[in-house]
C-alpha cells in the first residue's frame, strides 16, 4: 500500500546517492542527450544513414509489398535497402529532409513539385544511367504520355524522374444499374461494337436520369477530372510548344459545351472538391450513381460490392478509338547529393523496371504498369470482365501536362478555380477555358 | 536549529565553524542551480530546437523571398503586402472568424450545458464522461471518414431525415453558406468532451456551502446558477474561452481531412493558406508572414481578454 511512511523507510533503506555522484550522473545524461542529434546527423549523411533508404506515400498493404521488394534489392545490391514509410504530411517531411542535406536516396515525387525539385538541382538527370548498357530499364520500356513531366520544365534536357506504375481514368459503370434503366447495350459492349460515342453516351445518361438516379459523376475540379472529356472528343489542350490552347481549339469548345450542358440537364453531377475517393465514388459503391471516370484504384472496392460492373475507355468521336485522357502517375527520382548514386540509380532502375513493376503491382494491386507488356496485371480475375484495356489507356493517355506542373501555384489554384466555375453554373465554354488558360499562362488568376 | 540560532546577529569569523556554515549555505544555492540547470537541459535544449529556433526562424522568413532550397532574398513588407492584398486570403480570415464564432460559444455553452447535467448523473457519470470524451481523442482521420458519411448529401442518414420530415437537406460541404457550419458542427462534436471535463471539475470545486447559503436565502435553481455557479466558474470559463479561440483561429484538421489539398474558397482558414502557401506554392516568406499576422491576431484578442477579465471573473481563495 502507497503511504509516505513507506516512502520515507524506503529511502532510508536504499544506498545513499552522494550530491557529486549525482551531479556527474546529471552531467554525462545532460551531454549525451545534447550530442546525440550532432552525432545522429554526423553519422547519416544523405541517405539518412548506412544502406539505402528510399520513400514513398503507401501504407499497407502496398508498404507491406515495398518490404519485401526491399528484401528482393538488399541482396541484390549488397547493401541494407530500407522503404520508410512516411505517414502523415509527404511533401512536407520531404521538404525538410531536403533542405536538411538528409533526403533518402530514392524517392516518390508528386506531379505539383518535380519542376522545383528539378530547377532546385534536388534530383538526378538520369539519362546518362537510361542510356548505359546495364540499366535495369529503358526509356522505351515506358509509355511517352506518363514521363514528360518529368523534364525541365524550362525545355532543357534531361529526365529526373520515371513513373513508378499508374492509374489512368476510364469509364466505370453499374450494370445492374444501367440495365434497370433500360441500357440495352453497356459501354464496354458498345466500345466493342464500335458504336461508343458522344450520342451514345447522352442517350445512356439520359435513361438513367429518367429513372430518378444519376448518371455520371464529375469528379472535381483538378485537371485530371476534366481534361479528358475534352480530349477524348478531339480537342486539343495544348499545341505542340506545350502552350494551352483549349480556349481556341474549336473541337475543345464544342467538347466543353456538350460538358455544360450535360451538368445543365442533370445527366451529369459534379462532385465538389473532396479529397480523392470521396467525392463520386462512394456514391458509385452504393449503386446511387450509375457512372464514374476514375482509375483502378477502385477495383480492391467493387470486388467486394454485390452489383455487377465493368469498365471502358472514354466515349470516342468515331466509337471504337481509345483516345488520350489523364493518367495519374507518380514518379521515383533520385537524391542528388546522395552518397552512393550507381547503387540508388540501380534500385530506381530494378524498381521501375517490368520486373519490379510485376513484382510490386501483381496478385491484388490496384494500379497499371507503367511500362508496355504487363498485360496480365490487369486482367487478373478477370476482373473487371474489359480489364485488358487498361494497357491501351494507359499506352494513349497522359500525365499532368508540363505547361501546369511547370508552376506548383498552378496546380494549387487550378481545382479552386474550376470548383467556383462549376458551381455558379453561369460560365459559357469560352470564358471557362479562357480563365484557367489565363491561370496557367500567368500562373495566377 | 541551534547552530542557526547561535550564527544568527553575529559576524562568522574565518575558519570559525560559523563561518563554514555561511560559506556552505552560500555555495549550496549555486551548486543547486547547476544542478537543476543539467536535469532541465534536455527540455530546455528541446524548447530551443524545436520552439523558439523554428518561431525566430519563421519570422525572419517573413521578410525574405524563399522557395525551400534555394537561396532567401529579403523582401522588406512585400509579403505582409502580398498576404493584406490577397482576396484569398482575405476570404480566408473571414472564414476564419466566422469558424470561430460559431465554434467557440457551441462550445462553451453545450460544454457548460452538459457539465451541469452531468452533476446530477450519479453512478453513469463515468459512463457519459467516457461517451463525451471520446471524440477528443478519436483520430482526425476517422472523425473525417465519420462525417464525410454523415455529410453526403445522397446517402447521410442525416440528410435522408431532414428530406423525411420536408426539409430540404443541404450540400453540407460543397454549399458555400454551409460548409463553415459543418466543421464548426465537427469541431463541436470533437470538442466537446475536454470542454466537459474542465466544467465538471470546475464545478466540482464550488464550495457547497455558497450553494446552500444561496438556498436558505430562498435562491431558485436558475438565481444559483446566475449569481452564485457562473461567477464561481468564471476562471474556467475565461481559460477555456482563451484556449478554443486561440485553437479556433488555427483550424485546419478538418479542412484538410475534409477537402485534402484543393479545398474550395468557402471552406479555406488562414492556417489551411498558411500550409498551401508553404508547401504547395514553395512560397515560404509568404506564407511565414501571414503565420506572423495570424500570431499577431492572437496576441491582440488575449491581450483583450486578459484584460477585460478585471471587470467579470471572480477568483475565490
Amino acid at each position: 500500500m502507497f503511504s509516505h511512511n513507506n516512502v520515507i523507510k524506503g529511502a532510508a533503506a536504499t544506498p545513499a546517492v552522494d550530491r557529486r555522484s549525482l551531479l556527474k550522473a546529471g552531467m554525462f545524461a545532460g551531454l549525451a542527450l545534447t550530442a546525440a542529434p550532432a552525432l545522429a546527423a554526423c553519422g547519416g549523411g544523405s541517405g539518412g544513414g548506412p544502406g539505402l533508404k528510399w520513400a514513398g506515400w503507401d501504407g499497407p498493404p502496398q508498404s507491406e509489398r515495398f518490404n519485401e521488394f526491399s528484401d528482393k534489392m538488399t541482396k541484390k545490391l549488397g547493401v541494407e535497402v530500407t522503404y520508410q514509410q512516411v505517414v502523415g504530411d509527404y511533401l512536407s517531411k520531404l521538404l525538410t529532409q531536403l533542405s536538411g542535406g538528409a533526403a533518402p536516396a530514392a524517392f516518390y515525387v508528386g506531379d505539383i513539385y518535380m519542376a522545383k525539385l528539378i530547377e532546385t538541382k534536388q534530383v538526378l538527370d538520369l539519362t546518362d544511367y537510361l542510356d548505359s548498357s546495364d540499366a535495369a530499364v529503358k526509356l522505351d520500356d515506358f509509355h511517352e504520355g506518363l514521363y514528360q513531366w518529368c523534364k525541365p520544365a524550362d525545355g532543357g534536357s534531361g529526365l529526373f524522374g520515371l513513373p513508378v506504375d499508374c492509374n489512368p481514368t476510364v469509364f466505370w459503370f453499374n450494370k445492374d444499374l444501367l440495365a434497370e434503366a433500360g441500357v440495352s447495350t453497356d459501354p464496354a459492349a458498345q466500345f466493342d461494337a464500335g458504336t461508343w460515342t458522344q450520342d451514345a453516351l447522352t442517350d445512356m445518361l439520359d435513361k438513367v436520369r429518367a429513372k430518378g438516379k444519376k448518371g455520371l459523376m464529375l469528379g472535381g475540379g483538378n485537371w485530371f477530372d476534366w481534361f479528358g472529356w475534352v480530349s477524348t472528343f478531339g480537342g486539343t489542350l495544348f499545341d505542340e510548344s506545350g502552350a494551352p490552347v483549349f480556349d481556341t481549339d474549336p473541337k475543345a469548345q464544342e467538347a466543353l459545351a456538350w460538358l455544360f450542358e450535360q451538368l445543365k440537364s442533370g445527366n451529369m453531377t459534379y462532385a465538389g472538391a473532396l479529397p480523392e475517393g470521396q467525392g463520386a465514388e462512394p456514391l458509385f459503391f452504393a449503386e446511387q450513381v450509375a457512372a464514374i471516370t476514375t482509375g483502378r484504384t477502385v477495383l480492391p472496392n467493387l470486388k467486394k460490392l454485390k452489383f455487377d460492373y465493368d469498365m471502358a475507355p472514354y466515349p470516342s468521336l468515331s466509337g471504337k478509338d481509345v483516345m488520350p485522357v489523364p493518367v495519374n502517375t507518380a514518379a521515383l527520382s533520385v537524391y542528388a547529393k546522395t552518397k552512393d548514386q550507381a547503387k540508388a540509380l540501380e534500385f530506381l532502375g530494378n524498381f521501375v523496371s517490368p520486373e519490379g513493376q510485376e513484382f510490386r503491382l501483381s496478385g491484388g494491386g490496384n494500379a497499371v504498369p507503367s511500362v508496355k507488356g504487363l498485360d496480365g496485371i490487369v486482367t487478373e480475375d478477370d476482373a473487371p470482365a474489359h480489364g485488358s484495356l487498361f494497357n491501351d489507356i494507359a499506352a494513349a493517355g497522359y500525365a499532368v501536362p508540363p505547361a501546369m506542373s511547370a508552376n506548383a501555384t498552378v496546380l494549387s489554384e487550378l481545382p479552386n478555380l474550376v470548383d467556383k466555375m462549376f458551381k455558379a453554373g453561369n460560365e459559357t465554354p469560352k470564358s471557362f477555358s479562357g480563365k484557367v488558360v489565363q491561370l496557367i499562362n500567368s500562373g495566377k488568376s | 536549529m541551534a547552530l542557526l540560532t547561535a550564527g544568527s546577529g553575529t559576524r562568522a569569523q574565518p575558519g570559525s565553524r560559523n563561518h563554514e556554515v555561511h560559506r556552505s549555505r552560500r555555495r549550496r544555492p549555486r551548486g543547486d542551480n547547476v544542478a537543476a540547470y543539467l536535469f532541465l537541459a534536455p527540455q530546455l535544449l528541446g524548447l530551443v530546437v524545436f520552439m523558439i529556433g523554428p518561431l525566430l526562424f519563421a519570422l525572419v522568413l517573413a521578410f525574405y523571398h524563399w522557395d525551400g532550397f534555394g537561396t532567401r532574398s529579403f523582401a522588406g513588407l512585400s509579403n505582409f503586402a502580398d498576404v493584406l492584398s490577397s482576396p484569398r486570403i482575405r476570404r480566408s480570415a473571414v472564414n476564419t472568424l466566422w469558424f470561430t464564432l460559431l465554434q467557440v460559444p457551441g462550445l462553451m455553452l453545450t460544454g457548460f450545458f452538459f457539465a451541469v447535467l452531468m452533476q446530477r448523473a450519479g453512478k453513469l457519470t463515468p459512463v457519459y464522461r467516457l461517451a463525451f470524451f471520446a471524440p477528443v481523442i478519436t483520430s482526425s482521420v476517422a472523425v473525417a471518414a465519420i462525417w464525410l458519411w454523415l455529410f453526403n448529401p445522397d446517402i447521410s442518414p442525416v440528410s435522408n431525415a431532414l428530406r423525411a420530415i420536408g426539409l430540404p437537406a443541404p450540400n453540407w460541404l460543397q454549399d458555400a453558406r454551409f460548409v463553415i457550419p459543418s466543421l464548426a458542427v465537427v469541431g463541436i462534436w470533437q470538442g466537446l468532451g475536454y470542454m466537459l471535463v474542465m466544467f465538471m471539475a470546475g464545478l466540482q470545486s464550488i464550495n457547497r456551502t455558497v450553494l446552500e447559503a444561496a438556498e436558505l436565502d430562498g435562491c431558485s435553481e436558475w438565481q444559483k446558477l446566475r449569481h452564485v455557479t457562473i461567477p464561481l466558474l468564471s476562471p474556467t470559463i475565461l481559460f477555456l474561452s482563451i484556449t478554443s479561440i486561440i485553437g479556433s483561429f488555427q483550424v485546419f484538421d478538418y479542412i484538410y481531412v475534409f477537402f485534402g489539398g484543393t479545398a474550395p474558397d468557402s471552406s479555406r482558414t488562414i492556417v489551411y493558406e498558411v500550409v498551401q502557401t508553404a508547401f504547395s506554392e514553395f512560397n515560404f516568406g509568404e506564407a511565414s508572414a501571414l503565420a506572423l499576422l495570424l500570431f499577431l491576431a492572437l496576441l491582440g484578442v488575449t491581450g483583450l481578454q486578459l484584460a477585460a477579465q478585471k471587470r467579470w471573473v471572480f477568483y475565490s481563495e
